[in-house]
């Protein structure tokens, strides 16, 4: 018999024992469906946040409150490594601090540009600068991995029933902005780019071994015939090298793949000697531990799974634009009528980018294929005629000679410059439509119209604020909202560069443009290697004719400033050229010229009076070296000095519609001949252009420079013909 | 990737050691002074003084209580004589300030020094003598051995060499979070072992120091030792020994793993560059062409260790030619004798003024001269000699070898079979060879082209032949001669190119590659520097722990241990500069009012007084630091993972061992009073 005490105390126990067992399931219930599910859905668990590491959560668990005390620690020693440029040890302690801080983004971001921009720049090879840009590209990608989020953002965007947490567009954009910087424009950007191509080629395929397998004198002699069969299936490699470095020795090619055999890659790397019978080809790597990194596949475009990695041909500039293509994913819908000032979205589902203005972030993806396409301009592909290099295998054949062949690359339609133009004009629209920059031409008017409507009424000019006060009437406010409307497209536009990128890549597509690049190319290519003739000038003349003809039959393209300034600066090396090319000839028509005071185009004395000009060359001639003093010929002019052209708001319509019509009507009538009826194409551009040798003068209303003042006055600058106020 | 190494403090020198032994008196007696101070204190204030034997000495010995006294006022006359000369200095005497010590380490002894020294030596020797007497007279070896091996037996039966089996994880799982460039494969494992031993085996070594006494008085364990003829030093020596033993066995033990871990798989541009323990012969460095003969141009790199000398280019001339100059002051014979090629090993810092041209270096020469065969001593001078003399050793083998050339040109073509055609060539080429070298000893230069490449370690090779022809065999001095003329000169120049480029050197960044020596023993040899390291933690947990509690004896070390690693810093700011921006006061005032480093503070009492702080600040920070350990100079991974050797004597001895001796010296000194004057039946 127990007593009652006894009892009492079981039973209070057996109570106790209850509450425990309730409280717990209930705490149980609680934290698997309330506590659990409030946490994903605000995005606090880790499993949501991305890719989760083992370590990195251990370690941080096991620091327990002393993490913030870990991650200065080492914060400081990463910086001071750096400081003593003991950049592996570096490059350990940077690994550290992001596992411990693996959802803190700026860390990511910081130390991936202290790697790829910091380091890389100590060092001097560009093998080692390579390989941290690698390494600041990787700590960035796995950065993103931990951020990626979870679910398809892609798909989320059409079904808002999906759960999605956005990844971050700031470090994918950051990715893509490193190899654009580091390995696109840097200064060592051929050899970078080089590289970068050679990182996607299988180490079997680049074996400098297989290149030289005969030794002469000591002296390892390359085998054209495997050169050539590598040069066909990468020829943009191959060109750089001979073209853009110089490397016209077959034995600097190959030992510039020696000396780059080992660098960051896609593929595992293969010990020969451990290795047994043949191996067609290496083994690829995880995605993840690839070189160059890629996000996971679009859809489109490169795949890290595949063995050959694109359809399109290896640029920088395409994983440049995968990486912007990817970065847009987090984004939520643009606004494409600028109704409301502050874009609203769903925060747990969309994240905006933290710097950057949301339309130059949405523009990117095309301005990488524009970048493409000018990389492949700049490189010499412009069509299917690809690049001719017989040079290099004739001049180095083996002695028995061995068949003849013709060596064109790169006919294929993934090295065409003008279908990457295309392709970028395409992907500019696409951008400029999605995001209300580019509407079609009925929407412009009846937008313009209203937007009119209320300038008048309110006396505004366009690019005034307006506020809309409710008590006007809705056609009123529609009005209003209209004028805003195109203010913003206005704006943005501008603030894009939208329209040069656009009509420039509209015109790069365009035959003429084409063929005048490609001339162009061709005479800069060999002035280079100093071979200067008169046919060679004369097909440079050719080249700027055809430039002229692109920019009348695009007039908006014309207008684009980088463009003006290059063409022009190129008009001035070519004067310059043909000026010392025919020096002699050159230097007597100046005598004459001078001589004849009142001539218009001598006019390089200045301030001097005609009747002391006159002298001082009497006087100067006598002297070689003095008539150098005497003349002196800096500034020189072209045919893009003189030629303007009309440029209205319908001046293509008038042209095309109108005067070429009334043109031929009258030839027609005057002639009365089937040949003058006959049009020739593209003939129709030419009207209403002049040339004038006064090329400083005012020109009448609507008249446009081809090459306008202020572009002109900055190429000069930049030639050194004339000097910066 | 990085390079050779940067040896930011210099080499060790037994030149330094009387320094550092005059040093470690006026500290160590410094810190035995204190408490002797203390301990008369103590007396004094004790009601029954007879009751305190501090220096009870054998019977026979009382007359050497009064030697200790006479030391003990000649010491306190010593600090006495010190306080009253810097407060005189401070006083408007300046004459005393002449008597005041050093202010900065580089500087020579002064009188105070010597003063310091001697007052610390006789406050050792007070401290010193009644150990000495009880280690003759009543410590036993054979009991500290036993309370030794009873240490390594507990902490076998503690299970605490189960700690090191952490090291697996490091070998099997290392290498999934550790990428490297080719090159940097042997350092990278060099440093993940050491990484990874250093804390198990430190954090280890606290814990064992720490614990074992208080736990022996918590148990009363130790009840059993001290009641019986045991002296309690005795216990305190076993413990270290018993602990030092344990550590040193499971240190070679995991060193010898890690050695395999290292060594397994090393790809060729690792051996290459870091697998191997070069032993360096470094030269003197100093310029010419440069504003200071001691140091280069300043580029403005924040890491200040090289400076930089620059390549004149095609289009400008400058008037002095910029070198870089290290003298040798001794070849060793048999590396002079030796019939290989001697190697001379570099690596430069590139610091571009334009970016050139793609994929070209940056080109320089080096030119080994024999300065004997120079007009002029002047560096300087010699320099611009040393162009005159290279263009005209070059026109004259141009003659020479054209001359030479006919002669071969003949004898080809008379030959009429075309198999000794090659044999021709060969002769010819060693022919050339002949005219460069006895152009190279008339002239006494050796010149030599390389392309550098920054962070990595390069090398040119100097023809034995010319190399011995080329030393100096003169030792006497040429009038207005500081020193005997170096064996070697060197002279580093950047070739004149299109674009100027300038190249950063230290001393340490050329050198001549004597010998070179195994990895796996210069491995071993980095393993000391954290042995010593770990005796140093488990010494001062020892000492602690024989008067406080396991915690704080724990916290104590690991805290010296952890201040250890930034003396550098904290010498920086002992070392008030008041043109870098002051103390932390003043840091704050700057800070708060936005005045930048170079702007002055407004002369005010406000300023005075928050400079005297912080001056103060610095003083108290000078003081703390020489009670915390130099682990940095412990740590020799740096020359195992770029492929230096340790030497024996400079690096291990002087740098390494005599320095946890001379730190754990006062320590145990500690130890033995604490321990015998402690109250061991009341632990609380």
């Amino acid at each position: 018999m127990t007593t009652p005490l006894l009892q009492k105390a079981r039973t209070r126990k057996m109570i106790y024992f209850g509450a425990i067992v309730v409280l717990f399931t209930v705490s149980l219930i609680h934290r698997e469906f309330v506590v659990k599910e409030q946490a994903r859905s605000l995005q606090l668990l880790e499993t949501v946040k991305g890719e989760v590491e083992l370590t990195s959560a251990v370690v941080r668990q096991l620091l327990t409150g002393s993490r913030g005390y870990a991650v200065t620690a080492l914060w400081y020693s990463a910086m001071e490594k750096q400081r003593r440029n003991e950049y592996h040890e570096f490059e350990i302690l940077v690994k550290s601090i992001t596992k411990l801080q693996p959802y803190f983004i700026t860390p990511w971001l910081y130390q991936s540009w202290n790697l790829a921009f910091n380091v890389a720049v100590e060092c001097d090879r560009p093998r080692d600068k390579y390989y941290y840009i690698s390494r600041g590209l990787e700590l960035a990608a796995e950065g993103e991995r931990r951020n990626r989020g979870v679910g398809d953002e892609a798909a989320a965007a059409k079904d808002t029933t999906r759960t999605v947490f956005p990844g971050n567009p700031d470090l994918r954009h950051w990715i893509g902005f490193v190899y654009q910087l580091k390995i696109g424009n840097s200064d060592e950007r051929l050899t970078m780019r080089s590289l970068l191509e050679m990182s996607c080629i299988d180490p079997l395929e680049r074996d400098p071994d297989q290149f030289w397998p005969t030794v002469e004198k000591g002296q390892r002699k390359v085998d054209m015939n495997k050169l050539a069969a590598f040069g066909k299936k990468y020829p943009r490699l191959l060109r750089r090298l001979y073209d853009q470095l110089d490397y016209t020795d077959p034995q600097r090619i190959v030992q510039f793949l020696e000396d780059h055999k080992k660098i960051p890659s896609r593929f595992k790397p293969i010990d020969k000697s451990q290795q047994m019978g043949n191996i067609l080809r290496s083994e690829l790597k995880d995605p993840q531990e690839q070189f160059p990194i890629l996000p996971p596949f679009l859809g489109t475009g490169p795949n890290s799974g595949e063995f050959d990695l694109t359809d399109e041909s290896i640029d920088v500039f395409l994983a440049c634009r995968t990486w912007y293509e990817f970065a847009q994913r987090p984004l939520p819908d643009p606004d494409k009528t600028f109704r409301s000032a502050i874009l609203e979205y769903n925060k747990l589902r969309h994240r905006l980018p933290r710097a950057m203005m949301v339309q130059i972030f949405r523009q990117y993806p095309a301005r990488a294929q524009i970048y493409i396409a000018e990389t492949l301009a700049e490189e010499g592909f412009f069509d299917g005629e690809g690049w001719k290099i017989n040079a290099l295998f004739e001049k180095h054949a083996p002695a028995d000679g061995g068949p003849e062949r013709d060596y064109q690359f790169a006919t294929d339609a993934k090295y065409h410059a003008q279908l990457s133009w295309k392709f970028g004009h395409k992907k500019f629209r696409d951008f400029g439509e999605a995001n209300g920059l580019v509407i079609s031409a009925a929407e412009e008017l009846l937008v313009t119209k209203a937007a009119i409507a209320i300038r008048m009424k309110l006396d505004l000019k366009p690019g005034d604020p307006l506020v809309i006060v409710p008590d006007w009437t809705p056609e009123e406010k529609e009005n209003a909202h209209a004028h805003i409307r195109m203010d913003a497209i206005r704006y943005y536009r501008n603030i894009c560069n939208f329209d040069a990128f656009f009509y420039q890549a509209e015109a790069e597509s365009d035959p003429v443009l084409l063929a005048a690049r490609k001339s162009l190319f061709v005479t800069e290519r060999t002035l280079k290697r100093g071979a200067k003739t008169n046919e060679l000038f004369r097909r440079y003349r050719e080249a700027i004719d055809l430039y002229a003809h692109a920019c009348f039959k695009y007039p908006k393209f014309a207008q684009v400033t980088n463009v003006q300034e290059d063409i022009y600066e190129l008009q001035l090396r070519y004067l310059r050229e043909q000026q010392e090319f025919n020096s002699e000839l050159f230097k007597q028509a100046v005598l004459k010229a001078a001589r004849l005071p009142l001539s218009p185009t001598a006019c390089w004395f200045g301030g001097l009076d005609p009747v002391s000009r006159v002298g001082l060359v009497m006087v100067a001639e006598k002297d070689g070296q003095g008539m150098h003093r005497a003349i002196p010929i800096g500034n020189r002019y072209g045919s893009l000095d003189w030629i303007q052209f009309y440029d209205a708001p319908a001046a293509k319509e008038l042209k095309e519609q109108f005067l070429f019509g009334w043109i031929q009507g009258a030839s027609l009538a005057t002639n009365m001949s089937i040949a003058g009826a006959v049009t020739i194409p593209g003939h129709e551009y030419y009207l209403l252009t002049r040339a004038t040798p006064f090329a400083e003068e005012s020109r009448p209303t609507h008249w446009r420079h081809l090459v306008s003042p202020e572009s002109r006055e900055i190429s000069q600058i930049r030639a050194g013909v004339k000097r910066a106020q | 990737m990085l390079f050779a190494m940067v040896i930011e403090r210099g080499l060790p020198s037994w030149d330094r050691l009387p320094d550092a032994v005059g040093v470690w008196l006026q500290n160590a007696g410094g810190v035995a002074a204190v408490a002797i101070a203390l301990v008369l204190l103590a007396r004094w204030l004790q009601r029954d003084p007879h009751n305190l034997q501090y220096w009870a000495l054998p019977p026979g010995f009382q007359p050497l209580l009064a030697i200790l006294k006479v030391c003990l006022i000649g010491s306190a006359l010593g600090y006495l004589a010190m306080i009253l000369i810097m407060v005189g200095g401070r006083s408007g005497f300046r004459w005393l300030s002449l008597l005041s010590p050093r202010v900065f380490p580089q500087e020579p002894f002064r009188i105070g020094d010597w003063i310091l020294a001697v007052s610390g030596a006789l406050a050792m020797f007070v401290a010193l003598t009644p150990i000495a007497f009880d280690m003759l007279t009543r410590f036993s070896w054979r009991r500290i051995w036993a309370i030794a091996r009873l240490s390594w037996k507990e902490s076998i039966r503690g299970r605490v060499i189960w700690v090191f089996a952490v090291m697996v994880l490091v070998f099997l799982f290392a290498g999934w979070f550790v990428k490297f460039k080719p090159e940097d494969q042997v350092r990278i494992y060099v440093l993940v072992v050491y990484w990874s031993m250093a804390p198990l085996f430190l954090i280890t070594a606290g814990l064992l120091g720490a614990f074992s006494i208080p736990n022996d008085v918590r148990n009363n364990s130790i009840h059993t030792i001290v009641t019986k003829p045991v002296e309690r030093f005795e216990v305190v020596a076993g413990r270290f020994l018993g602990y030092a033993a344990l550590l040193t066995v499971g240190l070679l033990i995991l060193s010898a793993l890690s050695l395999i871990y290292v060594v397994r798989g090393i790809t060729d541009e690792a051996k290459k560059e870091s697998f191997t323990a070069r032993v360096p012969i470094y030269g003197q460095l100093h310029f010419a062409g440069t504003k200071d003969p001691r140091k280069g141009d300043d580029v403005g790199n924040a890491f200040a260790y090289r400076s930089y000398i620059k390549g004149m280019t095609t289009r400008k001339r400058e008037p002095f030619r910029q070198f870089a100059i290290w003298d040798f002051a001794h070849v060793p014979a048999d590396v002079a004798q030796r019939d290989k090629d001697v190697a001379f090993e570099f690596r430069f810092d590139i610091f571009r003024l334009s970016k050139g041209v793609q994929g070209k270096g940056v080109f320089c020469t080096f030119s080994f001269v024999n300065v004997d065969k120079f007009k002029s001593i002047d560096p300087n001078l010699q320099s611009q000699e040393l162009d005159i003399q290279v263009t005209t050793m070059k026109q004259e083998y141009e003659l020479k070898r054209d001359a030479a050339r006919k002669q071969w040109d003949d004898a080809r073509k008379n030959e009429i079979d075309p198999t000794k055609l090659d044999e021709i060539e060969k002769q010819r080429d060693k022919d050339y060879r002949k005219i460069r070298l006895d152009l190279n000893i008339e002239y006494g230069i050796y010149e030599t082209h390389a392309e550098l490449a920054d962070f990595h370690t390069l090398n040119v090779l100097v023809p034995a032949e010319a190399l011995r022809h080329i030393l100096s065999q003169n030792k006497e001095r040429r009038q207005g001669q500081d020193a005997p003329p170096p064996a070697l000169r060197v002279f580093l120049g950047v070739d004149v190119s299109e674009e100027a480029q300038m190249v950063g050197v230290a001393q340490y960044d050329f050198y001549l590659l004597a010998y070179e020596r195994d990895f796996w023993q210069n491995f071993l040899k980095g393993v000391f520097g954290m042995w010593c390291t770990c005796m140093l933690v488990l010494g001062v947990a020892i000492t602690c722990s024989t008067y406080l509690s396991g915690v704080i004896s724990f916290l104590i070390a690991m805290f010296l241990f952890l201040a250890g690693l930034f003396t550098d810093y904290l010498r920086e700011i002992s070392e008030y500069r008041p043109n870098s921006g002051g103390g932390p006061l003043e840091a704050m005032i700057r800070l708060g009012g936005k005045i930048p480093l170079a702007g002055q503070l407004e002369s005010s009492p406000t300023t005075s007084l928050v400079q005297f702080l912080d001056r103060s600040f610095s003083r108290v920070v000078g003081f703390v630091l020489n009670l915390i350990p130099d682990i940095n100079r412990h740590d020799l991974q740096p020359y195992v993972a770029n492929g230096f050797d340790i030497a024996w004597l400079d690096l291990l001895l002087l740098d390494n061992a005599i320095p946890v001796f001379g730190y754990l010296l006062p320590w145990a000194i500690l130890a033995y009073y604490l321990m015998k004057f402690r109250e061991i039946a009341n632990p609380s």
